[in-house]
């Protein structure tokens, strides 16, 4: 009978965002050949990145602050462009091209009334962008980054509702906004720059 | 300056590490702290703590021979040292001294 094989996603995972020893992969394989669930070895792994994370974000205050200020520029690009998107048509009217929208060369009218779909997709290119290119405390760097983003975009919910100036006409209403600022898109960033450590360069050397 | 006495888990584990003797590597461990402490634990945990162990002279630790069923990967044994003795020593006296004289506890804990 073949050994089990314990779930290669978390393995690549463990081993693209932080740097094992032998040692810990060892002890992992060991217990899941001796009969330790799927699960409990996603646990494991789940909690061994987390513990790098905050280890390595102790270590650094230096890249909290790098990373804090990269999600904040990245939440105001961001934003500026989903304003963009939503008026680039009255603007087209207003500086006189009302010809090109009445020609069709206005945007897609599905860009304009799904503006928190294209932020979803900039975020997990802004995430892999970011997981791609971080040579250090790579576990650190995505989690920081999907938090900043989180505080960012909560940060500026609260402007927007604070200052009435939420545009409720696209269809969204505030729960599924809410939904979006603090659930989505700070995990549309970790997913992008998790997808980047799994498919991007093994710098660890040490999977299976 | 070094801490002066264990957290719980630290000495959970030095305690782990001085029940299971010479074979002390990171799955007996974590087995003997689930069994006897009645907790489950995650092995980043327990690897933290014993570097920190290590770090404060409490323990030491070598590496044995690869295995297969490890996929050819060592073992990390572990050892209290001498000061991780006094340590756990010290940490029983201060618990003692403060379980004395409580009435809520006298006849058992229920």
């Amino acid at each position: 009978m073949s050994p089990r094989r314990p779930p290669r996603l978390a393995t690549s995972l463990l081993c693209r965002l932080t740097r094992p020893t032998e040692t810990v992969l060892g002890d992992l394989l060991e217990q899941f050949e001796g009969g330790k669930s799927r699960l409990w070895y996603w646990s494991q792994v789940i909690g061994l990145i987390a513990q790098t994370a905050v280890g390595e974000i102790q270590q650094s205050r230096a890249l909290v602050v790098r990373v804090m200020a990269s999600g904040l520029i990245l939440t105001m690009i961001t934003s500026s462009t989903i304003t963009a998107i939503i008026s680039f048509d009255r603007w087209l009217f207003v500086r006189g091209f009302g010809w090109f929208y009445r020609n069709g060369y206005g945007l897609p009218r599905s860009m304009a009334s799904h503006p928190w779909w294209i932020a979803t997709a900039l975020y997990v290119l802004f995430g892999w962008c970011v997981g791609r290119f971080a040579q250090r405390r790579q576990a650190a760097v995505v989690l920081l980054f999907a938090i900043s983003i989180f505080i960012s975009d909560s940060a500026l919910l609260s402007y927007h509702l604070a200052s009435h100036s939420v545009d409720f006409a696209n269809g969204y209403n505030l729960t599924q906004m809410v939904v979006f600022t603090v659930v989505i898109l700070p995990l549309a960033a970790l997913f992008g720059g998790v997808s980047a450590r799994i498919w991007g360069s093994n710098q660890s050397g040490v999977i299976a | 300056m070094a801490r002066q006495h264990l957290t719980d888990f630290e000495l959970m584990i030095l305690l782990a590490i001085l029940r299971i003797g010479e074979d002390a590597y990171g799955v007996p461990i974590a087995r003997e702290i689930e069994q006897t402490g009645r907790r489950s634990v995650l092995l980043g945990a327990i690897y933290t703590a014993l570097d920190r162990l290590e770090e404060n002279g409490l323990v030491t630790s070598s590496y044995g021979d690869p295995t297969p069923e490890r996929g050819g990967r060592a073992k990390r044994f572990f050892k209290v040292t001498g000061k991780g003795l006094k340590a756990v020593k010290d940490t029983q006296k201060a618990f003692t001294a403060l379980w004395r004289g409580i009435p809520q506890l006298k006849g058992g804990t229920t």
